[in-house]
């Protein structure tokens, strides 16, 4: 086949491939919408977010528990796992032997690499009897949120270790030239140059850490219940259509495509700032 | 106050005036036979390997001193044994001593930090941080802990002693990675006068710049020479002969450099005395 011919036909397939990933993101999208339809026409979307109520069989729909426990065990995780990912990226970069800092990126790739189950398995069988001896019943928003900070961990501690791994040589021998200390060096100028790939790194954990559904079932005891202490159990909106989904029929099943569809805008509202965030030129 | 000669050459001023920041209880007073920088009988190695050794060179508080040699045979790592940079590779091992304004910089109570910021460096490619220009110069400045009230009147004077202030007076906030090349290198320049340094290591700091940038770089140091310390690596035999008062030529050719002739500028290029320098110029005027 001749260069230019060989270059059409590649075009042409990464044109259609890209395409049909497109078609299909779309398609899912309104797979949804269509779905979730008949809930939102018949209830309005108002009571899904106002009430704290959910019980299909008593035509309560109230998601804001959910909502409220899937934003929270998110949060408390980003919140754990953003300092730690950040802080060993920079152990691993400035402080670490190269051996050990090599031993430990493998670690960390091995981490991102296990599957959530045995993330929830490990949270059923060794987490939760040890929150249970301190404050019973051990399933609960606090299991939920330190499964979840394990598992978003080696997202952000990955993406950390290679913008840091960006700053240029020169820069930091630049950098010692003028009498800053290691600390200076790391705090002055490698994490304010990679804030922003930092930044991007832990809002994609976030959206991962959003829908991650087993880990967090296993371990979140699954009640609808709007905590008031990090011991009390809780339900996520992923919790929700994967405990509901395979008996809900009718209003009941179109109101789990309204979950559904809560956490697709969720997701793409954070991946939208994050690529925000990735473009932006640098500056100040 | 960054010490800057605007009017020509003056007789010996008394070098410690406008009380710089930085203590320095043994600096040597004007006379200008007493080496401000002395290196005896240096070498470095790194990881068991010799890169230079045995190398003896006075430098002069108001000289350009300028070192010259063929690419690998040690001249950068030489610069890095002064300011102590060396000692961020782990390997890397340095023999002889090195004293700045007599005090051993390895002696007791010598400390890189301190030294740093008596030791201005230049690199070979800009590196300004990626940040605004500002920040670029502030950052050092609260490192080092100065008062914030002074920031910007040291800003303004670096700025100026780098002869780059008219020039982003207007646009402080700019990243600096948007400037020139030329630009960038003079900032750099700024970036290592606001500590208010006594030597200035410069390593050929015009070799990834335009013909019109190199001018102005050396019309700098020219500037700078009445009150610093400097030496300057260079392969640029016709830049050694116009801004330096006194050359080295560092060889080494598949073994540890040596410091092979040492003198004053014009007698070195008029008259060299090593065959390796007579030959080193000669194929570098080719
Ligand atoms: N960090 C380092 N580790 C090991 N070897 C090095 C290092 N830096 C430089 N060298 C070696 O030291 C020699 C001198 O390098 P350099 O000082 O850069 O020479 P020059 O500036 O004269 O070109 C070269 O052979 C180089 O490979
Ligand atoms: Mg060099």
């Amino acid at each position: 086949m001749s260069r230019p011919l060989a270059d059409k036909w590649f075009r042409w397939g990464l044109l259609a491939s890209a395409a049909l990933s497109g078609a299909v993101v779309v398609l899912v999208v309104l797979f949804l919408l269509v779905a979730s339809w008949p809930a939102l026409a018949d209830l309005g979307p108002g009571r899904y977010l106002t009430d704290t109520r959910w019980y299909p069989s008593g035509g309560l729909w109230g998601m804001s528990a959910m909502i409220v426990g899937t934003l929270l065990s998110t949060l408390g995780a980003v919140l754990l796992a953003a300092p730690l990912g950040i802080l060993s990226a920079v152990f691993c970069h400035y402080y670490a032997p190269a051996r050990m800092a090599t031993l430990y990126r493998r670690l960390v790739e091995l981490l991102a690499g296990i599957p959530s189950v045995v993330y929830g398995l490990w949270g059923l069988v060794v987490l939760v009897p040890i929150i249970a001896r301190w404050h019973p019943p051990g399933t609960s928003l606090l299991a939920a949120i330190l499964v979840l900070t394990l598992m978003i961990l080696p997202t952000v501690a990955l993406v950390a270790d290679s913008a840091l791994g960006q700053l240029p040589g020169s820069q930091v021998a630049g950098a010692y030239a003028l009498g800053l200390s290691r600390a200076g060096v790391i705090w002055r100028i490698a994490v304010p140059a990679a804030r922003r790939a930092l930044a991007t790194g832990t809002l994609l954990a976030t959206a991962r850490a959003i829908g991650e559904t087993m880990a967090v079932l296993m371990v979140c005891g699954g009640v609808v219940n709007l905590p008031t202490s990090l011991f009390e159990p809780i339900r996520t909106l992923t919790a929700n259509i994967a405990l509901e989904m395979s008996y809900a029929e009718g209003l009941h099943r179109s109101s789990l495509f309204v979950t559904g569809l809560v956490l697709v805008l969720a997701v793409v509202t954070l991946v939208t700032v994050a690529d925000r965030l990735g473009e932006e030129p640098t500056g100040g | 106050m960054i010490r800057l000669d605007t009017t020509g050459p003056t007789p010996a001023e008394p070098p410690l005036e406008g009380a710089t920041a930085v203590p320095h209880s043994h600096s040597p007073d004007s006379d200008a036979t007493v080496p401000y920088v002395a290196l005896d009988r240096v070498g470095l190695s790194y990881d068991g390997t010799e890169v230079f050794r045995g190398v003896s060179l006075p430098l002069y508080r108001g000289a350009v001193t300028a070192l010259v040699g063929p690419s690998g045979s040690g001249k950068s790592s030489l610069l890095t044994c002064i300011n102590r940079l060396y000692e961020l590779h782990p390997g890397a091992r340095m023999s002889g001593t090195i004293t700045v304004g007599g005090e051993d910089i390895h002696g007791a109570g010598a400390d890189p930090v301190r030294l740093r910021r008596r030791v201005g460096m230049i690199f070979q490619k800009p590196n300004p941080f990626p940040m605004s220009i500002r920040r670029n110069l502030s950052l050092p400045l609260s490192e080092h802990r100065l008062p914030r009230a002074e920031w910007s009147a040291r800003i303004e004077e670096a700025l100026t002693a780098a002869a780059l202030w008219d020039e982003v007076k207007d646009r402080l906030d700019h990243p600096a990675q948007a400037l020139s090349g030329g630009q960038q290198q003079r900032l750099c320049i700024a970036r290592a006068l606001i500590l208010e340094p006594e030597v200035l290591l410069l390593d050929e700091p015009c070799s990834a710049l335009d013909p019109l940038a190199t001018e102005a770089i050396e019309q700098l140091v020219m500037g700078l020479k009445c009150c610093y310390t400097m030496l300057m690596v260079t392969h640029n035999l016709a830049q050694a002969r116009r801004v330096a008062d006194q050359v080295g030529v560092l060889w080494g050719q598949g073994q540890p450099g040596e410091l092979v002739e040492f003198g004053p500028t014009a007698q070195l290029f008029d008259d060299p005395q090593h065959p390796v320098t007579v030959a080193f110029m000669q194929r570098e005027r080719a």
